[in-house]
């Protein structure tokens, strides 16, 4: 039946991102309450909302959290932070004061009817605040409770303060990348909060499967340098073995044919092969079948002199053409090519778009607008991007009155008391200037 | 008792031991060829409890022959293979001949999730692909790794193309962001990919985590599905870089280490004893940082984030604080955070040494939280890392590590097929396993 079609035909049909709305969502009906900020804590809570689950994130009235004072050169888009937008989607914003008593209570109630917290501060704020796993456990028993943060919950660094970089510090990520006589390189983009939100991300949904299983919720300790020392994987065992440190070699693969090298256009592009096929392919490209014979097998082409001659022919073939004319031969004879490109060029790569992996789409308050898209491509249940961040406060109404039943009398109260709030006139928290939240029925709710 | 006491409780290793990982009894075949990235998510999913069933080709797959400059290989395994085999079970099946397929089409039948890295396609075409196994186990859950995915404009063009680390750095745009500033020069200045394998093993991390959530969906609906994952897929959900293209019609500029284009200072400095992260970048930590450092005039200089973040102020700052931390050590910095701490000053500075593989290996901190441990494979006994993500109720484990090419071939196949002794040396004697 379905076999009459090519595979490619059938494939695109089957991923088909015109399709994503009319299906279903693997975590509709889980609610998670995100009380987390900056970068990790909410990409985990985003990449749960991009499959669904009703995610309210959690901010104290006025200035919320603190990255949205941050934002690429400074520059803030439409008045927001595009940094901000990267790790905010489809959320609803809620901005209650939780050291008030009535906004601990309305929280207490939340948690009731909620599946999974998501937190990131310094271990110890959540028991000091009364609403760590101990407090909310007792409440809620099904609850998963995750707690993300620099080096752990307890060990001897359980209350140092931690970023992104102090991770890739601690981990040996950074003094692994770069070149052996330079300093060691700052992973760009944030590494320990987003491959550490993608961890924490897998540890919820395994600890959620667990609970179809067993009934039963648990607690979750996810720290940003362990997490990036487990991506060193093999690495460890080299050093410990050696009894020497690992050597920073740039763009060199110790461990396969794999490198860097610049075209004849000035492009860099990077060349790989892992496997014996791989390897043909390439050298039937570059024209060099004698290097197959001289070197047949992986182990051979690792040696210090192999890798050396096999590199050189590489660069030399790689400047005699431009860096597409190596894409195309990449396709032709089946070796591993890429360029490095920038970020307009992955932008406006339409392959990227049909795979939903640049997501354009329009966004209710910032109008035609790009996400990076979920990298998981489920046939059945694929992730989506509705929404990206809105200010503090914006769905405080709609969270009261459809969650937990406050009416508008109720609510004006608790304006009044300060126990929720909204966002104040300052860079980074308004909305974009041509939206009226007035106007807009959400906020209105 | 205060809250790091209180809360090792929840994860003590030694009972630890004694619970189930949350994906006890679900069965995984990963039938993948010279794939870092299924290779990694295949571990993951060990790590869960899985039973893991390797298959490789009679020879053994590929992926063992690499190792760190051809230098370490126990059992003819390089530390690559060896490290992220662990807790699977290794078997050999010929998929090149009908009737390996067809001993593969019966495995398939009790497989929870099978997890491929061919050509996009050609497992199809041999009439063992998603659309036909799925016919013969409806629950399924299949993920497929390549470079360039299965669907999109250019998928059956380039399907060719196997994927790999440097490709997905590369063609992410997030090479482009590491490299120095333009004036250092060649090669330092040019886009480099970090020393570990990010893409494929962060492409191993979605995978594994798409499975988990198949699995969670099945229970609800029944339904198994298809997974398509790329490590470039993977790299550009990590990078922020089209945002700004398309808020601002041009590309991001980056290529600005040690410096930063979001904060500051948030950078890398060397001093006395090695390389130390410093930050301090709204306002209060900021003055924290420079008064710690012992240039509190430095504030009314550059007294907002707007004023810090400018590429020519960063460079001007960055070396007036240079001056001052290469005077110190580690111990000095730490030192002075505490005091500020203890005095309960405002503002908060963040300090961290740029901590070498080696240095790691011999610190406290990772002893304690339990993060590497001495595993014997043969004769040998290797330092690896622990699974280090904390479930308190359904822990992650490491178990053993990636066994000889066919090691559980009698075992695997008696459990799933009741194949054993002459049945099995048939097979061998036809190159099937």
């Amino acid at each position: 039946m379905s076999n009459s079609k090519g595979y490619f035909e059938w494939a695109e049909e089957t991923f088909d991102i015109k399709r994503i709305f009319e299906k279903p969502e693997a975590l509709k009906g889980i609610r998670v309450l995100d009380v987390s900020q900056v970068l990790i804590g909410p990409e985990t809570a985003s990449l749960l909302a991009d499959f669904g689950a009703e995610v309210i994130k959690i901010e104290p009235p006025g200035m919320g959290e603190l990255l949205r004072s941050v934002d690429l050169w400074s520059r803030f888009w439409k008045n927001n932070s595009v940094g901000v937008m990267w790790v905010q989607r489809n959320k609803y914003f809620f901005g209650l004061n939780l050291k008030h008593p009535k906004g601990k209570a309305i929280f207490y109630e939340l948690v009731k009817r909620s599946d999974v917290i998501v937190e990131n501060y310094v271990p110890g704020v959540m028991e000091r605040l009364e609403i760590s796993y101990k407090h909310l456990s007792e409440i809620n028993p099904r609850l998963i409770y995750i707690s993300i943060s620099g080096f752990g919950q307890w060990g001897e660094r359980w209350n140092w303060p931690s970023w992104d970089a102090a991770g890739q510090a601690a981990s040996g990520a950074s003094a692994v990348s770069g070149y052996e006589e330079r300093i060691p390189m700052k992973l760009p983009y944030y590494p320990g909060d987003l491959l550490g939100g993608a961890a924490a991300f897998m540890t919820v949904l395994a600890a959620l499967y667990h609970r179809e299983k067993t009934g039963e919720g648990q607690y979750i300790d996810v720290t940003q340098a362990e997490n990036l020392a487990r991506h060193l994987s093999f690495i460890w065992s080299y050093v410990s073995k050696k009894r020497e440190d690992w050597k920073r070699l740039g763009n060199r693969d110790a461990s396969m044919v794999a490198n860097a090298f610049k075209t004849k256009d000035g492009r860099i592009v990077t060349i790989t092969a892992i496997s014996n096929k791989h390897f043909e392919g390439l050298c039937k490209a570059m024209g060099k079948e004698e290097l197959l014979e001289k070197y047949p097998d992986l182990v051979s082409r690792l040696k210090p002199g192999a890798r050396e001659e096999i590199d050189n022919e590489i660069k030399s073939w790689v400047e005699l053409l431009d860096g597409q004319e190596i894409i195309e031969k990449s396709a032709e004879f089946g070796f591993s090519a890429g360029i490095a490109r920038n970020s307009v060029e992955v932008y406006e790569d339409y392959h990227f778009r049909d795979r939903g992996t640049v997501w354009m789409y329009n966004d209710p308050l910032f109008g035609e607008m790009v996400h990076a898209g979920n990298p998981i491509k489920m046939s059945e249940t694929p992730a989506r991007v509705k929404w990206t961040v809105h200010p503090v406060g914006y769905h405080n109404r709609y969270i009261l009155k459809n969650i937990l039943g406050f009416t508008d009398e109720e609510i004006k109260k608790l304006e009044e008391e300060k126990v929720i709030g909204y966002w104040v006139d300052f860079f980074g928290r308004t909305p974009p200037p041509d939206f009226d939240p007035e106007k807009d029925p959400l906020f209105r709710w | 008792m205060e809250w790091h006491e209180f809360s090792k409780e929840y994860f003590e290793i030694e009972k630890a031991k004694l619970k189930s990982g949350p994906l006890e009894g679900i069965v995984v075949l990963d039938v993948s060829r010279a794939s870092p990235a299924a290779t990694f998510a295949s571990a993951l999913l060990a790590e869960m409890g899985a039973e893991v069933i390797k298959i490789e080709p009679p020879e053994g797959d590929e992926l063992r022959k690499l190792t760190p400059f051809g230098e370490i290989y126990i059992n003819d395994t390089g530390l690559p293979f060896l490290v992220e085999g662990r807790n699977k079970e290794f078997i050999t099946l010929n998929l090149e001949k009908a009737e390996g397929r067809e001993l593969f089409k019966r495995l398939a039948i009790h497989a929870d999730a099978i997890l491929e890295s061919f050509e996009p396609g050609w497992m199809d075409s041999m009439g063992i692909g998603y659309r036909q196994i799925r016919e013969i186990n409806p629950g399924v859950i299949w993920v497929s790794f390549s470079a360039y995915g299965c669907f999109g404009r250019n998928a059956k063009k380039f399907s060719k193309v196997p994927d790999s680390n440097l490709f997905g750095i590369a063609m992410s745009s997030y090479m482009e962001a590491n490299r120095e500033l333009p004036e250092v020069g060649e090669p330092y200045n040019l886009p480099t990919a970090p020393g570990f394998w990010m893409a494929t093993n962060l492409a191993g991390v979605y995978a594994a985590a798409g499975v988990v959530l198949a699995l969670y969906y099945r229970t609800k609906s029944g339904k198994g599905q298809m997974i398509d994952i790329t490590s470039v897929d993977s790299m550009i959900h990590v990078s922020p870089s089209i945002f700004w293209s398309h808020a601002h019609g041009e590309p991001l500029f980056v290529g600005v280490l040690p410096l930063d284009y979001a904060v500051f200072p948030y950078a890398y400095w060397k001093i006395k004893d090695g390389y130390v992260f410093a930050s301090g970048f709204t306002d209060p930590n900021f003055r924290a940082l420079i008064t710690q450092l012992g240039a509190e005039e430095l504030f009314e200089k550059y007294p907002n984030v707007f004023a810090r973040i400018k590429l020519e102020n960063q460079k001007v700052l960055y070396q007036e604080l240079a001056e001052k931390f290469e005077q110190l050590t580690f111990a000095d910095l730490t030192k002075r955070m505490l005091e500020w701490r203890e005095q309960n000053r405002e503002g908060v500075a963040v300090y961290m040494k740029v901590t070498t593989p080696k240095e790691v290996l011999e610190e406290d901190y990772w002893k304690e939280r339990g993060d590497f441990r001495d595993v014997k494979v043969g004769e040998d006994t290797i330092k690896v890392i622990e699974p280090v993500w904390r479930l308190s109720k359904s822990p992650l484990k490491l178990k053993w590590l990636a066994k000889d090419v066919g090691e559980d071939n009698g075992f695997v196949y008696k459990k799933f097929l009741g194949l054993a002794g002459k049945d099995l040396e048939e097979l061998k004697k036809e190159g099937l396993i």
